[in-house]
């Protein structure tokens, strides 16, 4: 290869000739608005991160909510979602002996949900 | 203060804390630092002061949002010349002015006794290496500035376009015919 480098080199094309070239391009810096559009760049990305921290904690609230929805119907601590469970339990007694179960499985959903959101936002300092 | 001493710190430890704050500030040293580098290239190839500004600039930009996809300890500006190599062929080719490589120049290549003749150029000034240039497709420009105004050895070459060394070999012959020929028109 050094070779091709010597007829490069004989053919007008050596180092220096090649570094003044480039030194005598004509240049002028945008540096300030490369920055400007970098910056506004990070303050779409931040805006979509908090979507998406809101997206998760609407998920979580419609969570507990199911969640709380079966426990009250459980201990009866709510006259409304009693009333409104006991109906459904007179439409079916085997949705009454579903109930646990379904507890069990939204208690389930939820505890690995809290734990991949942990795993994932662990790194995300504007969290903490 | 912060600023200065930003200034000395490596691209990798700037993309760190980057990566850790999400504070695009850490940016600037590396637009400054790579901004000409990279122009030079993009020009090049492109011919264009405002078409070499704008690829810069988007290259900036796709640099920043895609930095969790740079290997740190990698070199970031080899990287970073990949995007803008990428984005003026884009460009080239969206502008349809794109000049390829002519296959069937391969069984000429110029011999080195041939190019070798040619020992009476020793210098060309802006304007005559622009025309040289001009001659070439735009993979031997390429090939020809990461070679001698970047100064890589040709494995670094290879890597970077994506070619083997055979290939590479082939090309540059085959840009010392054309600027011959070039040479020999003027005479």
């Amino acid at each position: 290869m050094s070779e091709l480098d010597k007829m490069m080199s004989c053919l007008g094309f050596n180092e220096t000739t090649v570094k003044n070239y480039g030194n005598a391009i004509p240049f002028t810096s945008q540096k300030l608005e490369i920055m400007n559009r970098i910056n506004q760049a990070s303050i779409e990305k931040a805006g979509n991160s908090d979507l998406f921290a809101l997206f998760y904690i609407f998920s979580i609230a419609f969570s507990v909510m199911v969640m709380r929805f079966i426990v009250f119907a459980q201990t009866g601590d709510s006259a409304l979602i009693t009333v409104f469970t006991g109906i459904i339990i007179s439409c079916s007694q085997q949705l009454q002996a579903r109930h646990n179960v379904i507890s069990f499985l939204v208690s389930a959903v939820i505890c690995v949900g809290i734990g991949v959101m942990i795993n994932h936002l662990k790194n995300e300092h504007h969290f903490c | 203060m912060l600023k200065e001493h930003q200034e000395e710190e490596t691209d990798d430890a700037l993309i760190k804390k980057y990566i850790a704050t999400g504070n695009s500030g850490y940016f600037e040293p590396i637009v400054k630092r790579y901004e000409r580098y990279a122009y030079v290239y993009a020009f090049s190839l492109l011919k264009n002061e405002f078409d070499a500004q704008d690829v810069v600039a988007e290259s900036f930009l796709k640099a920043f949002t895609k930095i969790r996809q740079y290997r740190l300890d990698s070199s970031f500006k080899n990287w970073f010349l990949k995007i803008v190599h990428n984005s003026s062929f884009d460009l080239l080719r969206k502008n349809k002015a794109i000049v390829y490589l002519d296959d069937q120049e391969n069984g000429e290549s110029l011999s080195a006794d041939q190019a070798l003749s040619y020992d009476n150029i020793d210098s060309l000034d802006f304007g005559e290496m622009q025309k040289s240039l001009d001659q070439l497709p735009h993979e031997l420009k390429g090939a020809v500035i990461l070679r001698y105004y970047y100064d890589w050895d040709y494995k670094t070459i290879c890597e970077f376009l994506n070619i083997p060394m055979g290939t590479l070999s082939s090309r540059l012959n085959r840009a010392c015919k054309r600027l011959r020929n070039l040479y020999e028109g003027e005479m």
